[in-house]
């Protein structure tokens, strides 16, 4: 796990100073990798490439990135890890590819891929999660590629005739050529979802790369727009396929199928050179994988947990019922509201680009508490997106499965029925409409200055013929090519890198993500409940007592905390005359909020957390 | 893992005249917060938003303050916001809120399943009371809530003096004790008390809770106490505040135990009064659903309750978890009082309070109020 970064200057060469340039871009990123720096630039050809590495397997010097391949034609910076390169190391000796090995790193396997391969065919080879830059020296081609499920993230954009790129944007930042504009547009989409979506970013010009994509930059081409990134493997088109070709076995076969797939992902996540553990909340996913790491192992594995004082809040308890019946070395650590609000001020430069989603605090909490005991952890994120778990899900089934019958025209007349908020659902006309009406905050139309209403990056791509059919699983796979990488797998990411953690995800094995989606509708929603099946799969080492109960939210009781011991910290950050003098926001309509709040007629702070979040980020990078 | 909220979650409404502080308004305050918790859009509706409780809403609760001096102003306005909000479910609590929850459901054609909970035996209460007004509430009950979807009693006492009074059958009302926060009570009990009272070596203290009211019988508490106080040092306390406080003081006065009670009010925390009390006393004529004795429980406290109309003697399984001694009677009291202190805490008694934990209640609740929401 680790930090890449980098600029391309794709006509005319590196300037002198490329070099402190690059380093400067480098050590922004000193907190995903602490154990090692490395830079490779080549003058003439304008490329620089930055490495920060977190060492995880093959500790030596032989894993040192940035890394040429052996015949020298690439050159190679990843962040992440490839968990089958030792099975592509077997591929390639079977197909003559294979080099005489230096070490056994998973950059090595990588490198050795992409020159026998190529560079598609190569990803379409490997499992894991990963951002990379690749430099064909051959080509002259700059190559930017990520993960299927976008784990590990990576932004790039073009500035001053530069094009730079990197893990975090901390990393762009930290390039002279950079200019910050807040891309308004991106703003009020962040205000409408809770964090900005691919492919945009908060900046003008500076983008994300879409999950499962790669994008190509060649060298000395006549400037124009930036090429568009293609995918090597789309979520939509796997969704697609599953549902054309469905698991058609017994609902037991199905059960050993996910068990026998999702074992498999979790053996080959557990591989580490260093001392490895597990989240658990004691939901659902979380329990499920640290039991099937728990089956693999001789040894107790190591769990960890957080929890709270308010009871609302707290799982702990059941967390540790399901550690002392897996029979895990578990480890707990009760926080208090203070410990949590400390954590808020170091929100803005960990993610270094708004982000609204207040579980961000119990995440770093526990990724902090798992870092002082191991270096790698697995987490159960995935499940609710791959297995139908959210509630969203079966209250919108059944709403469209309603809606669908009383004539599209008939629907806003009906709607003052259904009280003030759920008329605005049943006066949709399409599935579409639907979902970004359950998906957006309505209070944030109009909030930004100079966007009116709902901007295009606010409404969320549903599959229209999928939608027709099935919106349960339109709205899962809604979630999984937007939420899931767009705030579920930034949280992850960023809080475990911001204490150097390796975080992996075994339900996002593609392997296991293809199943699910092979899998019928009836084996994720059955008896009004979702994630039937995963459920199933758990059953069979944690008995149903300790794991069914109703779903809670992570979230943080913010709202309380900015009205009381946080409300100073508030207070300055809305002040009528700070946002006056930004200019983004509707300063009337920000204080409006923000009394409501106060008087306790929100039914939650999300609305004016995420208006918090962007101005405790405004004032920690200093744009405007 | 994840903070957002479901926005398509059902709305639920729970109101009541307001929070000042009382075994009803504490119960619908955890309620509200759990329901959130789960993801439901939770407003708590008021006809006065005020009472200690208010700072332990939740956030994710929105409080709806109808700014109504009195319950009967709040009718319009909750027929107004059930017209423009339309919960799919309403609870509402206490005899005043319960009429005009009904009526306003009615009035305002709402469709929302309307769901009213009784908290202590209506009749004896009443009788007790035996004003006009009382008199007349009893007869509005009666006509109106048979015209609620559900009824929801807290003990099996109070749905069987209902079952009586509505002409309906016991098996419709659905009896769901008070629910009990174990892990906050366990917690907040340790929380420091620097009473003198309490240091090292100090008598033990007799604890009684509840508002200082006719139907708590505290003087009764008072005079057993009097009686155990002739055979050895002790102490008693009474937490709670009201009307009867002039009276209870010169009741001690004049039985010369005056320096050895101390009333200190509504405590917010009254746990850590009730961890370092050696017995738990409630005297009360008639209770609905003992909460502060339930809470005492949980504490392995000894407990003393008198075997009267309502909940008590059913929480305490007629005896097994508690002396029961008949109502008014200080010496039977007194008796009983000094066998506890004598044969110290009662641990094996916790168990019967996790049979209330928050989390089990809340599910019950549910049940009755989004029954489409549980299929199972």
């Amino acid at each position: 796990m680790c930090g890449v970064t980098g600029f391309f200057r794709r006509a005319g060469g590196l300037a002198p100073g490329a070099r402190e340039e690059l380093t400067e871009m480098t050590s922004s990123l000193a907190h995903r990798g602490p154990d090692a720096a490395g830079e490779w630039l080549d003058h003439e050809a304008g490329i620089a490439l930055g490495h920060r590495r977190l060492s995880i397997l093959e500790l030596s010097a032989a894993g040192s990135q940035p890394m040429a391949s052996h015949a020298g034609r690439y050159v190679l910076a990843t962040n992440g890890e490839i968990y089958n390169h030792l099975e592509i190391r077997e591929s390639l000796a079977r197909d003559g590819g294979e080099p005489a090995w230096r070490g056994h790193s998973d950059t090595e396997s990588l490198l050795a891929a992409f020159d026998r391969w190529g560079t598609e065919a190569a990803l379409r080879k490997t499992v894991g999660m990963f951002a990379l830059a690749l430099w064909d020296r051959q080509e002259e081609v700059l190559t930017l590629a990520r993960d299927r499920l976008g784990e590990k993230p990576l932004y790039y954009g073009e500035q001053g005739g530069v094009l730079l790129f990197g893990s975090e944007l901390k990393s762009l930042r930290a390039h002279p050529a950079f200019r910050g504009e807040v891309d308004r547009d991106q703003l009020s989409a962040y205000l409408h979802r809770g964090y900005v979506p691919a492919p945009q970013s908060i900046y003008r010009g500076i983008r994300k790369l879409p999950p499962g994509c790669l994008v190509q930059f060649a060298r000395n081409r006549a400037p124009g727009p930036l090429p568009e990134p293609r995918a090597y493997w789309s979520l939509g088109e796997i969704a697609a396929s599953g549902l054309r070709n469905p698991f058609d076995g017994s609902d037991a076969e199905a059960v050993d199928r996910l068990e026998a797939v999702l074992s498999r992902a979790v053996a080959s996540q557990s591989v580490a050179d260093v001392p490895l553990g597990a989240f658990l909340s004691g939901g659902i996913d979380s329990s499920t994988i640290v039991a099937l790491m728990q089956a693999q192992s001789s040894r107790p594995v190591r769990s960890f947990a957080i929890g709270f004082h308010e009871d609302a809040f707290n799982e702990a308890p059941h967390a540790r019922a399901v550690a002392a019946h897996l029979g895990t070395e578990h480890t707990e650590m009760i926080v208090t509201p203070q410990d949590a609000m400390s954590v808020i001020p170091r929100l803005p430069r960990l993610y270094d680009e708004p982000f609204g989603d207040s579980s961000a605090i119990p995440t770093f909490l526990v990724a902090e508490l798992a870092r002082r005991h191991v270096t790698v952890s697995l987490s159960g994120d995935g499940g609710d997106e791959l297995f139908g778990g959210y509630t969203r899900y079966g209250r919108g089934h059944r709403l469209w499965r309603q809606l669908r019958r009383i004539p599209r025209a008939l629907r806003p007349a009906l709607a003052p029925g259904f009280g003030r908020h759920y008329s605005r659902f049943v006066a949709t006309g399409s599935a579409q409409e639907l979902y970004d009406a359950v998906m957006l905050d309505p209070a944030a139309a109009g909030i930004v200055l100079g966007v009116d209403g709902k901007p295009a990056g606010a409404s969320i791509g549903l599959n229209a013929g999928l939608a027709a059919t099935d919106f349960y699983q339109a709205m899962m796979l809604a979630d999984g090519t937007t939420y899931l990488p767009d705030d579920i797998l930034v949280k992850v990411d960023r809080a475990s890198m911001g204490v150097s953690l390796e975080s992996r995800v075994p339900m996002l094995d593609h392997r296991v993500v293809e199943l699910a989606w092979q899998m019928p509708l009836r084996m994720k929603l059955r008896n009004g409940e979702g994630k039937w099946l995963l459920k199933q799969l758990l059953s069979r080492y944690v008995p149903a007592v300790l794991h069914d109960r109703p779903k809670k939210g992570f979230g943080m009781p913010v709202g309380q905390w900015i009205r009381g011991g946080m409300r100073e910290w508030a207070e300055s950050l809305l002040g009528a005359e700070r946002l006056k003098q930004e200019g983004f926001l509707d300063v009337p309509r920000v204080r409006a909020h923000w009394s409501r709040h106060l008087e306790g007629r929100t039914r939650s702070g999300e609305g004016i957390w995420r208006v918090l979040m962007f101005q405790a980020w405004l004032a920690e990078t200093g744009v405007a | 893992m994840s903070a957002q909220p479901d926005s398509l979650a059902p709305a639920i409404a729970l109101f009541l005249p307001s929070l000042a502080g009382g075994g009803a308004e504490r119960v619908f305050v955890e309620l509200a917060n759990e329901f959130a918790a789960r993801g439901l859009r939770v407003d708590l509706v008021l006809a006065s938003a005020e009472g200690p409780y208010l700072a332990d809403v939740s956030s994710a609760v929105r409080i709806v303050d109808f700014k109504a001096p009195r319950i009967l102003r709040a009718l319009p306005k909750l027929v107004h916001y059930l017209r423009a909000e339309r919960p799919a479910a309403m609870l509402s609590g206490l005899d005043h809120a319960n009429v005009v929850a009904v009526l306003a459901r009615r009035l305002a054609g709402s469709g929302t399943r309307c769901v009213i909970s009784m908290r202590s035996v209506p009749t004896e209460v009443y009788r007790r009371a035996n004003s006009g007004g009382s008199r007349l509430l009893l007869q509005f009950m009666k006509i109106v809530y048979p015209f609620a979807d559900a009824i929801i009693a807290n003990s099996h006492a109070v749905a069987r003096d209902l079952s009586r009074l509505l002409r309906l059958s016991v098996d419709e009302i659905h009896v769901i004790h008070n629910p009990l926060n174990l892990a906050r009570i366990e917690s907040e009990s340790r929380a420091p008390l620097s009473h003198d009272w309490f240091s090292d070596g100090a008598p033990p203290v007799i604890l009684g809770v509840g508002s200082l009211a006719p139907l708590k019988d505290f003087e009764t508490l008072i005079r057993a106490f009097a009686i155990v106080r002739q055979g050895r040092a002790c102490r008693l306390v009474i937490l709670g505040e009201g009307p009867d406080r002039k009276r209870l003081e010169a009741v001690g006065r004049g039985i010369g135990v005056a320096n050895h009670v101390l009333m200190p009010g509504f405590v917010p925390n009254p746990f850590a009064w009730m961890r370092r009390a050696r017995v738990f006393v409630s005297s009360s004529v008639t209770e609905g659903f003992p909460n502060a004795l339930l809470q005492g429980l949980a504490l392995g406290l000894p407990i003393v309750s008198t075997d009267s109309v309502g909940g008590s003697a059913e929480l305490l399984e007629n005896g097994r978890w508690g002396a029961l001694v008949p109502v008014g009677r200080p010496a039977a009291m007194a008796a009983a009082i000094g066998h506890c202190l004598d044969a110290g805490p009662n641990p094996a008694a916790r168990g019967r309070a996790a049979e209330f934990s928050h989390e089990r209640v809340a599910n019950r609740f549910l049940e009755v109020l989004l029954p489409w929401e549980n299929p199972a």
